[in-house]
C-alpha cells in the first residue's frame, strides 16, 4: 500500500484493463464489423481471413500474347437510364432522366462530381451567353448556378452578361447535395471499361473498381464520359483528335501581394483569376496538342505539368511583392479537352452557327466562349450514334465538326448536351422505344418544363 | 450671243421642245434605269459597274491607265465616246441622268431669279489633265465623273449610312445646288464628261475635215470606208448649224460658250497641251501622297496603292456591294488622294471566303477581277497577333481566332520551354480576310488585327 508500484506491476495492469475492455467489447465490434464491413472500433476490422479470390479469371501468357479469357461478370445492378461519368453533362442527365420519371444509375470515375469543372479546376464559367450577353445555358444548369448563389463564397461574378467564376468544393458540395436530392443510384470510383451489347444495341456497361470488374443493365446508357469511352467501346464510329492537354492549378496568397513593390517589377506570369476564395487565384494552363487518350503522353503531361506549375510559382515568388504567394493545389484531373468525338446522326456545324440554322429537333441551345457570336442550336441527331442504339453521347463527345469542340465541350454547353441526353434517355426508357425514335417533341416538351432554353 | 438665241427660237420652237421632250424622257429613262441597276437588288451581279463604265470620260481613262479593256461594261463607255466624234454631247442630251437633274435644278434656279454666269471651260481642263494622268496610270480627277457621282449617291443605300457615304452622296446635291446658283453652269462649263464629248465632237471635225481633204487629194481611199466619215461629217455640219445657237448641249443649258471655235483646232491643242502637263504633275504629285496611307485596308484585289487611289473613280460601287458592309468611303484619310476611296474596316462583318462581290462590280478596275474567287490569290492584308493583348499570352482560355478563320491559317504553337501557346499566321493562307478580327474577344482594341501587306 504504502509502496508504490513498479513498472513491471503497471504495465501488467495496463494489459489486463485493455484486455478486459477488449474482450467485453468484442461481441459487438465483431458484429459490427460483419455487417458493416468497416472498422468498429479503435482498431480495423478483419473483414475476411485467408481471402484467396477463387473465381478470378487471370489473364494468361500465351507464348509472349496477353490472352483474357472469357469469363462471367456479376450484374451490380439493373436500371433505365445508366449515365456513365459524373461531370457536368453526366450529373445533369442523370437528374435531367430521373426528374421525367425514370430510374437512373450514375456512375463516376473519381470520388466526386464535376469532372473537370471540378476537379479539372476549370472554374471560370465560359459558354453560357451570346453576344448581346444573353443567357442561353438554362434548365437544370442555371438551377446549379442559383443554388451557388444561395452559398457563400460559391460564385462571383454572377451577373448579366458576364462569365462568373465558381469554387470547386462549393460546386462538388451542390452536386453532391442535388445527386441526394434526386434519389439517384451512385456508383463511385467505377470506370466504365466496356459496352454491354446485344447486335447493335448496348445493354449496359462494365465497370472497373477496386470491387472487380462488374456489370450494370440498362435501357439506356448515356456515355457522358467526355473521352466517348463508351461509344468506342460499343463500336459507335468517332473521330479521334488531338487537342492541348493542361492542368490547372490555384495559388493562394495573392491579397497579400505587397503591390508597391509589386508594381516596381513586370507583373510575373501565372498569376490566373479570381476565384471565391478572397486571395486564391487559378491558374489556368492550355498545354500542348497531343493524344489525350495515350497513356504515355498522359503521363508525360501529368509529370511536366506539375514540375512546370511548381517552379512557375516559385518564380511568382522570386518577383519582389509576391514573395508569400504560395501553390494551394494542382487539379487532380489533367485538363483534356478534347479526345472522341461521336460521328452522329447531325453534326453540330460552324456553318450552321453562322447561319442560325434551327432545327426541327432541337434539344438545346449552346452559347460563345467569350459572347463573340450568336446562339447555335443542338440537334439531337448530334446525341445519336448512327449505328449504334440505346445509346446516347452528351458533353464534348457529342457529334460536332473540329472548330465546334471548342464550343460543345465548355461547362454551360455540357450542362445544356447532358440536360437533352437525359430526358431523351429516360423517354425511351419509359416508352420502351429506341433513342433514335424517341418522339422529339414530348422530349422537346419535357425539357422546356424543365426550363430549358430550346430558342 | 443670247440675242441671236432668242431671236432664232420662235421659228423652230414646236421642233425643239419635241426633240426635247425626247431627249428629257430618254434621260428619265437613264436615270430610272441607273437607279435599277445601283439598288441593292442588284448589288450582288456585276450590272452596277455599268452605270460609272458607261461614262465615256471613265472608260477612256481607264482603259488609258490599265492599257487594256477591263471588261465588257467599259466597251459601252468606249462605244458613248466614238459616239461622241459625229454626235456632239450626244450623252448629255440623251443619256445623261445628272444633266436631267442639273437641268431641273437650272430652271427652278431661273425661276428663283439666278442668272447664268461665265466660267472658263474648267471641265476641259480637268477632262484633258486627267486623261493626261490616265496616261501614266492616274487619272487623277475621274471622280468627278457625273456618272461615278451618281452612283456615289446611292451609297446612301447602304445601311448604316457612314460620313464618307454621306460626303460622296453630297456630289450629285452639289451639281443641283451649283445649277441653281449659277442655272447651266455645271453641264457647260463643268463637267468634264460633258467636257470631254465636246473635245471628241471638236477632234470628229478636225478628223473629217482631214478625211475630206485626203478625198480631195489623194481620192484614190477605198469608197466604204471614207463613206462613213463622209456622211458622218455631213450631219455633223448639219446638226452643227441647226443647233449650235438654239445652245442645247448638255441639255438646254449649256450655251455655246464652251464650243467657241469649234471649228479651230488651235486653242483645243493649246489647251491639251497645258492641261496635259498639269495632269502629269498632278499625277506626280498625287501618286506622291498616297504613300501616306498605305497603313488603309483595300477592298480584296485591290491594285497597288497608288494605282488603286488613282484609278477609282469614288462611285461606292464596292460598298454597296459588300454584302458584310465592311468597304466605305474613306471620310477621314491621311492624304488627301485618298479621300472617300473605299476603306475596309472588320468593326462589324469580315470579307467572307465565298464572296467577290466588290472585284465584280469596279468599274474601273481599281479592284481587279478575280475571277475564280481564289482569295488568297488576292489578299487585302494579313492577321498579326499582339501577344501583350492576346488572352493566350496570359493563358486564358481562347481558341476563338483558330476555329473561326475560313482559310485555316492560324495554328497554335506551343513552346515547352515557356509553357507558352502562341497564334501563328501562316502567311499562304491568310488573305487577310478579318474574320478573326472581328471574333477576337479582347476589346477595344483588338489582339489580331488584319495590316495591309507589306
Amino acid at each position: 500500500m504504502n509502496h508504490p508500484l513498479d513498472r513491471r506491476q503497471w504495465l501488467r495492469y495496463v494489459w489486463a484493463t485493455g484486455a478486459a475492455a477488449g474482450l467485453a467489447r468484442l461481441g459487438t465490434t465483431e458484429s459490427l464489423a460483419a455487417e458493416v464491413g468497416e472498422s468498429g472500433g479503435f482498431q480495423s476490422s478483419i473483414i475476411a481471413k485467408s481471402k484467396i479470390d477463387a473465381n478470378r479469371v487471370n489473364a494468361r501468357l500465351v507464348g509472349d500474347r496477353v490472352i483474357q479469357p472469357e469469363r462471367q461478370l456479376p450484374v451490380l445492378h439493373r436500371t433505365d437510364v445508366l449515365v456513365v461519368g459524373g461531370g457536368s453533362a453526366g450529373v445533369v442527365a442523370a437528374i435531367a432522366a430521373r426528374r421525367a420519371g425514370a430510374e437512373v444509375t450514375l456512375v463516376e470515375r473519381y470520388g466526386h462530381f464535376g469532372g473537370l469543372w471540378t476537379g479539372g479546376l476549370v472554374l471560370l464559367i465560359l459558354g453560357h451567353i451570346v453576344k448581346g450577353g444573353k443567357q442561353v445555358c438554362q434548365g437544370i444548369g442555371e438551377e446549379i448556378m442559383r443554388r451557388l448563389e444561395k452559398l457563400d463564397g460559391a460564385i462571383i461574378n454572377r451577373r448579366p452578361g458576364v462569365n462568373p467564376t465558381v469554387d470547386a468544393e462549393a460546386a462538388k458540395y451542390i452536386l453532391v447535395e442535388m445527386v441526394l436530392e434526386a434519389k439517384l443510384k451512385v456508383f463511385l470510383h467505377c470506370w466504365g471499361v466496356d459496352a454491354i451489347m446485344d447486335g447493335q444495341s448496348i445493354r449496359g456497361a462494365v465497370f472497373e473498381s477496386k470491387a472487380g470488374r462488374q456489370a450494370i443493365l440498362a435501357k439506356v446508357v448515356v456515355d457522358a464520359t467526355g473521352d466517348g469511352d463508351v461509344l468506342a467501346a460499343a463500336g459507335a464510329e468517332y473521330e479521334h483528335r488531338s487537342h492541348n492537354v493542361g492542368l490547372v492549378s490555384r495559388i493562394g496568397n495573392l491579397d497579400r501581394v505587397d503591390n508597391q513593390l509589386a508594381g516596381q517589377s513586370p507583373k510575373p506570369r501565372g498569376l490566373g483569376g479570381v476565384t471565391p476564395v478572397p486571395g486564391v487565384n487559378w491558374v489556368n494552363m492550355l498545354g500542348p496538342e497531343v493524344d489525350g487518350l495515350d497513356i504515355e503522353v498522359l503521363t508525360r503531361m501529368e509529370l511536366n505539368h506539375r514540375r512546370f506549375i511548381w517552379q512557375n510559382v516559385q518564380k511568382v515568388r522570386k518577383t519582389p511583392g509576391y514573395e508569400k504567394v504560395y501553390l494551394v493545389e494542382t487539379a487532380p484531373q489533367l485538363g483534356v479537352r478534347i479526345t472522341r468525338v461521336l460521328a452522329g446522326v447531325k453534326t453540330i456545324t460552324r456553318a450552321d452557327l453562322d447561319a442560325g440554322t434551327k432545327f426541327p429537333d432541337v434539344v438545346g441551345v449552346g452559347g460563345a466562349s467569350h459572347a463573340e457570336h450568336g446562339e447555335w442550336q443542338v440537334p439531337y441527331g448530334a446525341l445519336l450514334p448512327v449505328k449504334i442504339d440505346n445509346l446516347l453521347a452528351a458533353g464534348r463527345c457529342v457529334s460536332a465538326e473540329m472548330r465546334m469542340a471548342d464550343l460543345v465541350r465548355l461547362i454551360p454547353n455540357c450542362f445544356v448536351t447532358g440536360h437533352a441526353a437525359g430526358v431523351a434517355a429516360a423517354v425511351a426508357a419509359m416508352d420502351g422505344c429506341r433513342p433514335r425514335d424517341v418522339d422529339i417533341s414530348k422530349v422537346q416538351r419535357i425539357l422546356r418544363e424543365q426550363e430549358a432554353y430550346l430558342g | 450671243m443670247n440675242a441671236t438665241a432668242v431671236q432664232r427660237r420662235p421659228p423652230s420652237r414646236p421642233a425643239a421642245s419635241a426633240a426635247k421632250r425626247w431627249r428629257n424622257l430618254s434621260r428619265a429613262g437613264a436615270l430610272l434605269a441607273a437607279g435599277a441597276l445601283l439598288s441593292p437588288w442588284l448589288a450582288a451581279t456585276q450590272w452596277p459597274q455599268l452605270v460609272p463604265a458607261a461614262s465615256a470620260w471613265v472608260a477612256l481613262c481607264t482603259t488609258i491607265a490599265l492599257r487594256r479593256v477591263e471588261s465588257v461594261f467599259v466597251v459601252a463607255g468606249l462605244l458613248a465616246a466614238a459616239l461622241a466624234l459625229p454626235w456632239r454631247r450626244w450623252f448629255c442630251r440623251w443619256g445623261c441622268p445628272v444633266g436631267l437633274c442639273a437641268d431641273v435644278a437650272s430652271r427652278i434656279g431661273r425661276g428663283l431669279g439666278c442668272r447664268s454666269r461665265s466660267l472658263p471651260p474648267v471641265g476641259q481642263w480637268v477632262a484633258i489633265a486627267t486623261l493626261a494622268g490616265a496616261v501614266v496610270g492616274y487619272p487623277l480627277l475621274l471622280p468627278t465623273d457625273p456618272l461615278a457621282m451618281l452612283a456615289g449617291f446611292f451609297g446612301l443605300l447602304v445601311r448604316p449610312v457612314s460620313a464618307g457615304a454621306i460626303y460622296a452622296a453630297l456630289a450629285v446635291p452639289l451639281v443641283c445646288l451649283i445649277s441653281v446658283l449659277a442655272p447651266g453652269l455645271w453641264c457647260a462649263r463643268v463637267c468634264p464628261l460633258g467636257a470631254l464629248q465636246e473635245i471628241l465632237w471638236q477632234l470628229g471635225i478636225l478628223l473629217r475635215r482631214l478625211s475630206a481633204a485626203g478625198i480631195a487629194l489623194g481620192g484614190r481611199a477605198s469608197a466604204g470606208s471614207q463613206g462613213g466619215a463622209l456622211t458622218g461629217a455631213g450631219s455633223s455640219a448639219h446638226s452643227s448649224a441647226e443647233e449650235h445657237p438654239s445652245a442645247v448641249a448638255g441639255g438646254e443649258e449649256a450655251d455655246a460658250g464652251q464650243t467657241t471655235g469649234a471649228a479651230d483646232g488651235w486653242p483645243l491643242a493649246r489647251r491639251a497641251a497645258i492641261g496635259a502637263l498639269i495632269g502629269l504633275f498632278g499625277a506626280s504629285l498625287a501618286r506622291r501622297t498616297t504613300t501616306g496611307t498605305a497603313g488603309r485596308l483595300r477592298p480584296p484585289s485591290a491594285r497597288p496603292e497608288a494605282d488603286f487611289l488613282g484609278l477609282c473613280v469614288r462611285c461606292g460601287n464596292c460598298a454597296r456591294a459588300c454584302p458584310t458592309k465592311i468597304i466605305t468611303p474613306d471620310s477621314s484619310p491621311p492624304s488627301l488622294a485618298a479621300f472617300l476611296a473605299p476603306v475596309v474596316s472588320f468593326s462589324a462583318g469580315y470579307c467572307r471566303e465565298d464572296c467577290r462581290a466588290c472585284t465584280e462590280v469596279c468599274p474601273s478596275g481599281a479592284i481587279a477581277p478575280l475571277p475564280g474567287g481564289d482569295k488568297l490569290a488576292a489578299p487585302l492584308g494579313i492577321a498579326r497577333v499582339d501577344m501583350s493583348l492576346c488572352l493566350l499570352g496570359d493563358d486564358r482560355e481562347c481558341f476563338v481566332c483558330r476555329n473561326c478563320c475560313p482559310f485555316q491559317a492560324i495554328r497554335l504553337v506551343f513552346c515547352e520551354e515557356t509553357y507558352q501557346l502562341t497564334p501563328e499566321i501562316d502567311p499562304q493562307r491568310c488573305p487577310g480576310c478579318g474574320a478573326c478580327q472581328v471574333a477576337c474577344p479582347v476589346g477595344p482594341r483588338k489582339a489580331i488585327v488584319v495590316y495591309p501587306l507589306g
